[in-house]
């Protein structure tokens, strides 16, 4: 059931969009809403300015997934945890960019 | 111990105290069950407990780290709820489960409730006015009147049940929804606050059939100088105080049912709320943010996906929404005005400006769809 669960995940959302790749990353820690979005612009470098509705439909389905859970901090504020499927998923997608990246770099000089 | 309590779950917060009522009295929780709606107890030595309920689609997923870090158990779970326990006191625990999903669930049942009191009241509505109209009729005694009685009683006490229900949900949402408000002030200096100068009022009717419209129109306002501070309660008026020209960036989003943490996640990205539509079934949130003049233009959706997925939400939930009355109008027009012919000429007349209305409105959807799409290539 449960290992199920985790191909139906890895093939509804691999590849990801670099959106929910950042999104899912920044769950290192739990975060709230507008703490993803600011991470995401951090490690970035500037360069993703994500819109606070992109990021909360994308959290919302994620959610659904059961990528994510939720819990509620002292100001009843909601609070974004990755799940153990969630993190199974980021490490298939890490893996595959991993590769991406080692066949960019064997390439690159070839284009020049 | 067993205690029956029917509907606990459209006030979790009053079950989760009585539940720690419970225990302090010596009662500790054991299950529940669903169907009959009963709680079992079982008698220990008192002790301080606290209880709250999670709902979620996914029970498989388990506890969140942090939860159980807090010390938080799960003490009990079926089907879609579990009951989640907490030897410290309500003050001492930093974090909770999520009353999100609950909110949205006892939601869905509110508009259950309220398509079945529609439902009866239209019924009776018709059964009154069929008896006023037919004078003297007779009464003929039949066995087979116990059915109907029986049925009548059912029917008031699901009617009842209803309206008691829909009370009840409404209560506990508007209460843990403004648990939720009183962190923010600016609801408070909303109301005060009494605007000066020279006001400009602008009727708005049917804005939600091509929402981008109505978005470039509020900002070319703000472009001219009239700033926009005020929005009825259901959204076709919209007052503007005349002061000094802004960049200002509109959007208005559509969600089938919003929750606190959609308003709290757009709030602190520096977004402020000018307008959200009464009740949640059908929500229009109309957000505004300031920006400086060599500054991108803010948007809620980044994406080309968001943007064109948040239209065509809007344009399938119309068209689903206006189809069974174009066709129902379609036929009306089709069969009276043309086969028949029985019809007056102000009804016929009447049933085509209802007909055109309900068909530019979802024709409106789509090409608003259509414009985004030509847009963003």
């Amino acid at each position: 059931m449960k290992k199920l669960e985790i191909e139906k995940v890895i093939k509804k959302y691999i590849p990801m969009t670099e959106t929910a790749f950042y999104i899912l990353l920044s769950l290192t820690k739990p975060r709230h809403g507008y703490g993803i979005v600011k991470h995401v612009e951090e490690i970035s470098g500037e360069r993703l300015r994500l819109g606070s509705g992109t990021v909360y439909g994308t959290l919302t389905k994620m959610q659904k997934d059961g990528i994510i859970t939720v819990f509620a901090d002292e100001d009843r504020k909601t609070v974004y945890e990755v799940t153990e499927v969630g993190k199974k998923l980021i490490t298939a997608e890490i893996e595959r960019l991993k590769e991406l990246h080692e066949n960019a770099r064997l390439y690159e000089g070839e284009f020049q | 111990m067993k205690k029956f309590r029917p509907l606990w779950s459209y006030d979790v917060s009053k079950t989760e105290e009585w539940l720690s009522a419970m225990a302090a009295k010596g009662y500790l929780f054991e299950k529940m069950n669903r169907t009959t709606r009963c709680f079992y107890f079982v008698k220990a030595a008192p002790k301080l407990l606290t209880y709250r309920f999670s709902y979620d689609k996914l029970q498989g997923a388990g506890l969140s780290k942090t939860l159980v870090a807090e010390s938080w158990n799960k003490v009990f779970a079926s089907g879609k709820w579990s009951v989640m326990c907490n030897e410290k006191s309500a003050k001492e625990i930093k974090v909770f489960t999520a009353r999100d999903a609950v909110m949205k669930r006892n939601s869905y049942h509110f508009y259950a409730f309220l398509g079945i009191v529609a439902f009866f009241t239209g019924l009776l509505v018709n059964n009154l006015l069929l008896i006023g109209f037919s004078s003297g009729g007779e009464v003929v005694e039949s066995p087979f009147w116990i059915i109907t009685y029986t049925l009548l009683s059912l029917c008031i006490a699901i009617y009842l049940l209803s309206i008691f229900s829909m009370f009840k949900i409404y209560g506990s949402n508007k209460l843990l929804n403004e648990r939720q408000e009183a962190n923010t002030l600016e609801k408070a200096l909303k109301y005060k606050w009494k605007p000066q100068g020279e006001i400009v009022k602008k009727r708005k009717m049917a804005w939600m059939y091509g929402p981008d419209k109505l978005e470039n129109w509020l900002e070319q306002m703000e472009q001219q100088g009239f700033n926009l501070y005020r929005v009825n309660r259901i959204g076709t008026v919209f007052y503007f105080i005349k002061g000094v020209p802004r960049k200002v960036s509109y959007c208005a989003d559509y969600q089938t049912l919003s929750d606190e943490s959609y308003v709290a996640i757009h709030q602190d990205a520096g977004w402020k709320k000018v307008f959200g539509s009464f009740g949640s079934l059908q929500k229009w949130t109309i957000w505004s943010r300031e920006y400086g003049e060599g500054e991108q233009k803010p948007q809620l959706y980044s994406d080309r996906t968001h943007i064109l997925n948040h239209a065509r939400k809007i344009a399938i939930t119309y068209t689903c929404m206006f189809l069974p009355a174009i066709i129902l109008y379609l036929y009306n027009v089709g069969v009276k005005v043309f086969l028949v012919g029985t019809i007056t000429i102000w009804t016929s007349f009447l049933f085509l400006l209802c007909l055109s209305a309900f068909c530019s409105f979802t024709v409106r959807t789509w090409l608003y769809y259509w414009r985004l799409k030509q847009q963003l290539v």
